[in-house]
């Protein structure tokens, strides 16, 4: 049931954006070509960003420095119910969005997108922003310095989402 | 971000040098160059076109028309009183809602401007400060396209499969964090 209703919102979404568009006489494939443009050139400037995060993640993975990080870490881990595959991934979410793109797509290929792990690290970063980046980016036009409050606020919140996730997978996928 | 790029090289190169496999490290580069463009390359298509088809949405006032249906709401949350400030604080939530990155921010930085001429330049962000902070750090998307497309790149059976929990989660946790914001605000008061 719920399943069927996740596979509907989106090719749901799109008939209705097409339809809507169609009845408003809309020039829906300009509209779809100029933001398709948008899209391209979004990705395009953030390639160097994702291949910086590769190169520093691949480096960090292989020559084993993250075993032992989280081999240090896994006590805490356990207690919390955060597989180790996706540690190294709910640390680097709130500092950089590319980043966690390139670690999602290695849980992936590591896990399966379909696997407890996939599921779960799709929820938590579909559902987190990139907390540090946003307040930097937003208190930037303004004068304030004291930022403790929104960062301390952002970051609780981005773990009460790692801990509705769990909950959310168990019970609504698997 | 900086110092995550530098810590994690600079501890990988040390634990190369300590293992005696520095000699494996140019391997590791040439295998990221050659898996960043084929990850790239298709990311750009899959993005292209979710932009493309939300950009329809855009262009037929989907963002004018939800920011209507939250404006209601959103004025009981935020305690402004200026309603050009509370009609930016929409805008920018509603274009987060649908996922459109580059209405979203900077509609938010004019709310953030707006919001800046109510705290009267104070170094210390005022409660509204925060609570649209908090809009922007917990995701609001409801559709989230860059992980749909994601886990079809990397041939899951149903991409979709996540949608309806990663809404419930995001609701809940938006409620979570404004009950936080109110209690974190009470004691700072």
């Amino acid at each position: 049931m719920l399943q069927a209703l996740s596979e509907c919102v989106f090719p749901c979404l799109v008939l209705g954006i097409i339809t809507a568009s169609l009845i408003l006489q809309n020039d829906t494939v300009r509209s779809f070509v100029t933001g398709a443009k948008e899209g391209f050139s979004a990705i395009f400037a953030i390639t160097p960003n994702i291949l910086a995060i590769m190169l520093a993640a691949n480096l960090f993975r292989d020559s084993g420095a993250l075993a032992q990080l989280l081999h240090w870490i896994a006590p805490i881990l356990n207690t919390v119910g955060i597989p180790e595959g996706i540690a190294e991934l709910i640390l680097l979410r709130p500092i950089s969005g590319s980043g966690a793109m390139v670690l999602l797509s290695d849980v992936f290929a590591g896990f399966g997108p379909d696997s407890y792990e996939g599921m779960l690290a799709s929820v938590i970063c579909a559902s987190t922003e990139t907390t540090l980046y946003t307040i930097m980016v937003y208190f930037g036009v303004t004068k304030v310095k004291n930022t403790r409050l929104p960062l301390t606020l952002g970051l609780l919140t981005d773990a009460v989402v790692v801990f509705l996730a769990t909950i959310a997978v168990n019970f609504l996928i698997f | 971000m900086t110092y995550v790029f530098s810590l994690f090289i600079i501890v990988a190169i040390i634990c190369y040098l300590i293992t005696g496999r520095i000699s494996e490290l140019m391997q590791v580069v040439t295998k990221t160059a050659s898996d960043c463009g084929s990850f790239v390359l298709q990311l750009m298509f899959l993005t292209a076109f979710f932009s493309g088809i939300i950009k329809i949405g855009e262009d037929i006032g989907l963002t004018q028309l939800l920011s209507k249906c939250l404006h209601p709401l959103l004025k009981r949350i935020f305690h402004t009183k200026s309603p050009e400030t509370l009609q930016k604080i929409a805008t920018n939530i509603s274009a987060n809602m649908l996922g459109i990155g580059n209405a979203a921010t900077p509609s938010g930085l004019a709310a953030m401007q707006k919001l800046e001429e109510e705290n009267n330049g104070s170094p210390v962000p005022s409660d509204d400060m925060c609570r649209f902070l908090l809009f922007n750090t917990c995701s609001v998307q409801l559709i989230p396209t860059t992980i749909l497309g994601l886990r079809s790149m990397a041939g899951s059976q149903n991409p979709s499969a996540i949608i309806v929990p990663v809404i419930v989660v995001s609701l809940v946790s938006l409620t979570v964090g404004l009950l936080l914001c109110r209690w974190l605000l009470r004691l700072r008061n």
